[in-house]
């Protein structure tokens, strides 16, 4: 049955607090989440027409939102600046902060595409499949990205810890 | 830190950045598509502080645009803009036909590669396969398959020695044999080679660039430990650019901007040729000129960039000049603006040169004798064109897509490898090529 303008204008409303979450995740900025969402909301209005006769007008939206923060990451990492601290990061013990502190510099210094591939799996809990589905890449693309960014990220941890550790 | 550890910890990260409330984000999608079905022509509703930077920005630009059109010279040359076509950049109204002449290295996400220092070997990689390594391939200057390699990364020693990363494990290997030798060293992520034998190791906390470090390792010996983070070698290999950073990390390390001092030294001997001691610099663009003399390093935002001059220990503007550098042949700097012009500024103290719309990105090979000029990104138009200038002669390249990455080109400036990507913003399929431009 296709979807009508109301129809679509209510879905993207209320797809919007999860798709505010998920640009969180992959931005790491929930300010320039809001920013990612509405972007993604115009876009998903102007091809509406694609939208109103999708099998799945959810995912669809939730795809857009991807490629808007997959951009905004790429152009991120060409102006090499990093995302602000949110103010849900300072709750917890100082070991779970210093972890937090070093988990968001590690994955500062992944690419773009890397930033992406993991914000979808360890924050959104995509599976491959479900990770390749709304990205577009091949699910072997998707499995050595988060391969390699996994590699990164315990070997840059690894490195932080141990210098850290007195006595090594 | 094993598996579990890693996973627990990214899944109690990315719950600890969750918004707890997505009140705003709704109210400015519903107040943007009910904009868009009023056709009130407003087509998104901005925000008191987004219109404080808009603002902002339209000030910056219109401090900056004097700069743009009015480009600034070194210390010691001429005050007044020349109109002449620099001799590095192609005349405007010199432009060839596009051509197609390229040849596709790979056509999948995930690759790169990696010159041998005589621009006659190459290496690529591509999506790994077996879930263990990458899939390296060891090509010749044209592209054609030589040998397949076990391993995730190849640092290049020289012309024709290599090592091999595979795991934890290091192995060294030439392009005259398939043999490999395991050497006692790992090699990080980023090892830079002065393509000499040496090799730059950063050995300290690379997520911290106060107490990041480095040793040189060559197949004979291991410098001492030096503090700072290696940049860039000299063309010769004789210097390396090491920066300092001195801005404390933020509350978090997140959000803050790594700024500090940049530092020559000599090797094998590890001594201070030359210092920029302002604490603005950026870890990068950080490049030497081709021969060696002088130093292009970056200041945060819009501060500019700087050149050190190791013979005389003067610093050299362009001041004010932000944009995306290179250096020619001739050690001249070119500087790309993002409104699509180059800006040659000879560091011998001449006028300096503009040229428009010619690219708002520019790269070089390290002895300067081969430029691209590109505009980044940009998908509207496909397929889109280049400019490949080898020894002072242009040629515009058509390729199939937008460029996001800068291109690799040998130092001898003998090979190019550019990467396309084309990529809508709707839901599609996207695809990424490594093209060996001829």
């Amino acid at each position: 049955m296709a979807l009508s303008d109301d129809d679509i204008a209510e879905l993207l409303v209320t797809r919007t607090p999860e798709a505010h979450r998920l640009a969180t995740w992959l931005l790491r900025d929930p300010v320039a989440a809001e920013d990612a969402v509405q972007e993604a909301a115009l876009a998903a209005w102007n091809g509406r027409k694609k939208l109103r006769h999708a099998d799945n007008p959810g995912g669809w939206f939730t795809t857009i939102v991807v490629n808007v923060c997959r951009d905004e990451l790429r152009r991120r990492a060409r102006r090499q600046t990093l995302p602000e601290p949110t103010e849900s990061m300072v709750d917890g013990s100082p070991d779970r902060l210093a972890l937090r502190d070093e988990m968001a510099r590690a994955i500062a210094r992944l690419t773009a595409d890397e930033q992406l591939v993991i914000g979808l799996r360890f924050g959104r809990d995509l599976t491959v499949p479900q990770i390749a589905a709304h990205t577009g890449l091949a699910e072997g693309t998707v499995k050595s990205r988060l391969h390699h960014s996994l590699e990164y990220l315990r070997s840059a941890l690894a490195a932080e810890r141990r210098v850290e550790e007195p006595g090594r | 830190m094993n598996d579990s550890d890693l996973h627990h910890g990214l899944r109690d990260y990315f719950e600890s950045i969750t918004p707890a409330d997505s009140a705003r984000a709704t109210a400015l999608v519903d107040q943007a598509i009910r904009a868009k079905r009023e056709g009130s022509g407003k087509s998104r509703q901005w925000r008191p502080f987004v219109a404080l930077a808009a603002a902002a920005a339209i000030v910056a630009a219109l401090v900056s645009v004097p700069l743009v059109f009015r480009p600034a010279v070194l210390p010691n040359a001429s005050s007044s803009p020349s109109a002449t076509t620099s001799p590095s950049l192609p005349a405007a109204s010199a432009s060839p036909s596009p051509i197609g002449d390229w040849k596709v290295l790979a056509a999948s996400t995930g690759a790169g590669a990696s010159w041998s220092p005589d621009g006659k070997w190459l290496a690529v990689w591509d999506e790994f396969v077996s879930g263990a390594t990458q899939d390296l391939r060891l090509l010749d200057s044209a592209g054609n398959p030589v040998r397949s390699l076990d391993g995730d990364r190849l640092v290049w020693l020289d012309a024709t020695e290599f090592v091999l990363s595979r795991g934890n494990s290091s192995l060294l290997g030439s392009v005259d044999s398939t043999g490999l030798t395991p050497i006692a060293v790992t090699f990080p992520a980023g090892a830079l080679s002065n393509n000499r034998g040496a090799v730059a190791l950063t050995t300290g906390q690379p997520l911290d660039p106060a107490k990041t470090s480095f040793v040189v390792w060559t197949q004979a010996s291991t410098s001492r430990v030096v503090i700072g983070e290696p940049e860039a070698w000299s063309p010769d290999g004789t210097r390396i650019a090491v920066w300092h950073s001195t801005a404390p990390a933020g509350p978090l390390g997140v959000g803050y901007h790594a700024t500090g001092w940049v530092e020559v030294l000599s090797w094998p001997d590890l001594r201070t040729l030359g210092s920029l001691k302002n604490d603005s610099f950026v870890p990068q663009p950080t490049y030497f000129d081709p021969s060696g003399r002088y130093l292009l390093a970056t200041k945060l935002g819009l501060a500019g960039l700087s050149i050190l001059d190791l013979v005389t220990g003067r610093t050299l503007g362009p001041s004010g000049v932000t944009g995306v550098p290179a250096w020619d042949r001739a050690s001249d700097l070119l500087v790309a603006a993002s409104d699509g012009s180059v800006t040659t500024y000879p560091t011998s103290g001449g006028p300096s040169t503009r040229q428009a719309g010619v690219g708002d990105s520019v790269a070089s090979s390290t002895d300067g004798s081969t430029i691209i000029l590109y505009f980044w990104g940009d998908y509207s138009q496909n397929p889109r064109t280049i400019t490949l200038i080898r020894n002072g002669l242009p040629r515009a390249i058509s390729v199939p897509g937008g460029i996001e990455s800068a291109p690799i080109i040998a130092p001898d400036g003998s090979g190019v490898v550019i990467v396309c990507l084309v990529h809508h913003l709707l839901p599609s399929e996207e695809t990424e090529a490594l093209l060996l431009v001829g």
